[in-house]
């Protein structure tokens, strides 16, 4: 067998032990059936939706004041065909009696007018509602309610200065008046918020759990001193590395790719995947997405795959670190899963807000803000380049971690 | 005993007791703190609940005509200090609301009198209109008593509709707000959850770690022979028990410092917007919550030691813990702790659900028992 063959096949050995062990399967089962369930129960408005797509077909993907008023033209249209005159009085006039009375094409296609109604008006709405945002007063705000020293306050209202070119930007090229499905239906936070949020946490279980299974097995099955012993030796532990690093990005594509294939099978996003995460359609509580790049929602999406996946790698990477030290999975895995949580509790732990800021550097806030990504804002988090330096930091962390764990394996004694 | 008290040492080991204490510092910052912390939660629960520690002693229970014309005249005299208040404020006169009718009665569309307005309830240092709003509640929960009820009715199934048409009739109204019983209804989820997480991490090593050791086959080998799994479970058993009630004693000595003794007396109907299934006081409902989350947790330590004992390895022991823990969180504290008696669900749910997991932990743990006396040990 060629030296490279003798690689891949110690990886595989490596791997097996995971692949073959039929308890990952069925908790990988159980968290994909426990994604799909959430998806379904919830998914009562999916034909609702589709009339953004209609629209899109339609109108193209933003919009102008022209095309509201070729919308509303079309609606009025439609109402006369129902037998109406105007399409507000026909709306207001619409009541449950009436309702029940007609057929249900009449039904369906009342519906259909009611929705584009609702969006119309939304869109008309928009450019009013969207200007009054007031980032100067947001940056205020801000500055008045911490206490800084003045190079982070600097630095703070340098940020919130570049937001608010940003938002005059999106405002200048009309980025915001897109297409998209109404912020009262919360989908962005049901794809971002919710369901990525769930397979970031159901990613960090499982791969803790696989990583902590590779790096301690030898010690647990007390094979360590046949293993470490032999040729090959202590170089085991590289082998061990990578085999947890590809069942960890095998785990991340199952687990991702069912359960947001399902989600995109369940809801129709078909005319969507151009439309900017920015758009202020997208408005589901006091303030819109204001992104601090123009992002489509597939590059968004793709984007905040690659994220989790990379925290996912640094918290396969810090299991495995631990491992080394501990050498017991149980342990490991409760560490490692407590690190994670320790660095969501621990900014508040410190009102100080030098510590404060730098805290906000950290993998537990990514993975729990997906919808979060890019956005610019009134925290900490909100930061242009956050989630860069946040990974870039923390892979220092991890791989210097991983490297220096190693160096010590290969000197420790092995009993 | 002996080998008792060396296996309540295995259990209780230092490393255990310092992840346990991590364990409970991040969880307690994260879940329990919020409702010590901010309890009353800002406006109007804090005027709620100042005015409900006055006259808790005064009304008890129940209103009757009397104890109404009594509050309502404190009202008026509240009502009176307000209208001195605005009749001198000139901003309150200038934009006509020189009286507290005028102030409470306001055109909405008026935008110099809603500044005012907004002004007085969240920018101001004047109390009157949280506190006056807040008497308003009671004095309408009076006048509408029946009503509640009648709503609540609405839609009920007739197990329900038989509760709320006994209430009535038994003339238990609500009279007071629920700020304290949603407070202790958060705070008593949590530390079901912290608890929970605390006597499972604790006690899931406990067989697995001598498998591990592979000291097993001596230990059943030897005179004591295999009794000593009785031993070790019993050990268990007392362990869980330890941390639920030192973890129960110390998050209620915590949960005392919220200062809720004036309401304990109340019957659990007097707080409105929840209904319950029986008429318990509110110091009873505590007791019966923590004595619920005491057995859950006895029994999670029964079902855990049951696993412990089952599984061939660590790996598996996580996988399969992961697992029960989500049951028992988004289940077992979030649904049955929370909802305890509450009438939301049928009145036999919670006992149900508590009983089938008895029965089935029992039986695991039959099984696991009678298992270990004959299962080979090479």
């Amino acid at each position: 067998m060629s030296r490279k063959g003798d690689r891949v096949y110690i990886t595989w050995l490596e791997m097996r032990k995971v692949l073959l062990s039929p308890v990952f399967l069925i908790l990988l089962l159980l968290m994909i059936g426990f994604n799909l369930f959430s998806i379904w129960s919830d998914s009562y408005n999916r034909e609702e939706l589709q009339v953004v797509n209609k629209i899109i077909e339609t109108y193209g993907p933003s919009f102008n004041d022209d095309i509201l008023q070729t919308m509303e033209r079309d609606i009025n249209q439609l109402v006369i065909e129902l037998g109406g005159t105007s399409t507000q009085a026909f709306l207001e006039e619409m009541t449950y009696e009436i309702y029940d009375h007609a057929s249900s094409e009449e039904q369906h296609q009342i519906d259909h007018i009611s929705l584009l109604y609702t969006y119309v008006q939304a869109a008309k709405e928009l450019e009013a509602r969207y200007t009054a945002i007031d980032i100067a007063k947001l940056k205020q705000d801000f500055l008045n309610a911490q206490t800084m020293p003045s190079w982070l306050e600097q630095k703070m209202a340098n940020e919130f200065d570049n937001w608010h070119a940003r938002f005059d930007e999106i405002v200048e090229t009309n980025e915001y008046k897109q297409w998209f499905f109404l912020g009262e239906y919360g989908m962005h936070s049901k794809l971002f918020r919710s369901h990525m949020k769930t397979l970031a946490f159901e990613g960090v279980l499982i791969i803790a759990l696989l990583t902590a299974l590779i790096a301690n097995y030898e010690f647990e099955h007390r094979t360590q001193l046949v293993t470490y012993a032999t040729k090959k030796g202590r170089k085991l532990i590289w082998y061990k590395g990578f085999a947890s690093l590809v069942c960890s990005l095998m785990v991340i594509a199952v687990l991702f790719g069912v359960t947001l294939g399902t989600y995109f099978t369940v809801y129709d996003y078909s005319t969507m995947w151009q439309i900017d995460i920015s758009s202020g359609m997208n408005w589901e509580y006091t303030f819109p997405y204001i992104t601090w790049w123009s992002i489509s929602l597939w590059q968004y999406l793709l984007l905040a795959v690659v994220i989790l996946t990379f925290v996912l790698i640094i918290v396969m990477l810090l299991t495995f670190t631990i491992s080394v030290f501990v050498k017991n999975s149980y342990f490991t895995w409760l560490l490692s899963v407590l690190l994670l949580l320790a660095m969501y509790v621990m900014p508040t732990y410190f009102p100080n807000s030098t510590l404060q800021w730098m805290m906000h550097y950290n993998v537990t806030l990514l993975l729990l803000n997906p919808h979060q990504f890019f956005n610019g804002g009134t925290s900490f988090m909100m930061m242009q380049y956050h989630e860069f330096s946040t990974l870039l930091l923390w892979l220092l962390i991890a791989s210097a971690g991983t490297i220096g764990a190693i160096r010590h394996f290969n000197v420790k004694d092995v009993v | 005993m002996r080998l008792f008290l060396y296996e309540m040492k295995k259990i209780f080991s230092w490393k255990l007791i310092l992840l346990v204490l991590l364990v409970n510092l991040l969880m307690f910052k994260v879940l329990l703190e919020f409702d010590l912390e901010y309890f009353p939660n800002g406006r109007p629960a804090g005027d709620d609940f100042k005015i409900e520690q006055h006259i808790i002693s005064k009304y008890g229970a129940t209103m009757d005509e009397e104890e109404f014309l009594d509050l309502q005249a404190t009202y008026e005299e509240e009502v009176a200090k307000a209208d001195a208040f605005l009749a001198n404020d000139p901003k309150a006169i200038a934009v006509e609301m020189d009286s507290y009718e005028n102030f409470r009665d306001f055109d909405y569309g008026n935008e110099e009198k809603m500044a005012y307005h907004d002004e007085m309830f969240f920018n101001s240092e004047e109390d009157f209109p949280w506190v006056l709003q807040a008497y308003e509640g009671y004095l309408e929960r009076y006048q509408h008593k029946e009503k509640a009820l009648v709503a609540n009715m609405k839609g009920a199934t007739p197990a329900q509709k038989k509760r709320y048409e006994q209430l009535l009739e038994e003339e238990k109204f609500a009279v007071y707000t629920d700020t304290v019983t949603s407070n202790f209804k958060s705070y008593k989820t949590s530390m079901a959850i912290v608890i929970f997480l605390s006597v499972a991490i604790l006690i899931s090593p406990i067989f697995l770690r001598d498998v591990n050791a592979g000291v097993v086959p001596l230990q059943y080998s030897s005179k004591k022979g295999r009794s000593v799994y009785r031993t070790k479970w019993l050990a268990g058993l007392v362990s869980s028990i330890l941390i639920a009630s030192i973890l129960l004693i110390l998050y209620m000595t915590l949960y005392a410092t919220n200062d809720t003794s004036s309401h304990f007396d109340l019957p659990l109907y007097t707080f409105g917007w929840d209904y319950f299934w029986y008429d318990i006081t509110f110091l009873q409902y505590i007791t019966l919550s923590i004595a619920v989350i005491f057995g859950m947790s006895v029994l999670l330590s029964i079902l855990t030691m049951a696993i412990s004992s089952l599984v061939p390895n660590t790996i598996v022991l996580i996988a399969v813990q992961i697992v029960i823990m989500f049951v028992m969180i988004a289940g077992g504290a979030t649904v049955i702790i929370n909802n305890l008696i509450n009438i939301w669900y049928a009145q036999a749910f919670v006992p149900s659900v508590l009983t089938i997991f008895a029965v089935v932990t029992i039986l695991v743990a039959g099984f696991v028992w009678r298992r270990e006396g004959k299962r080979d040990i090479a």
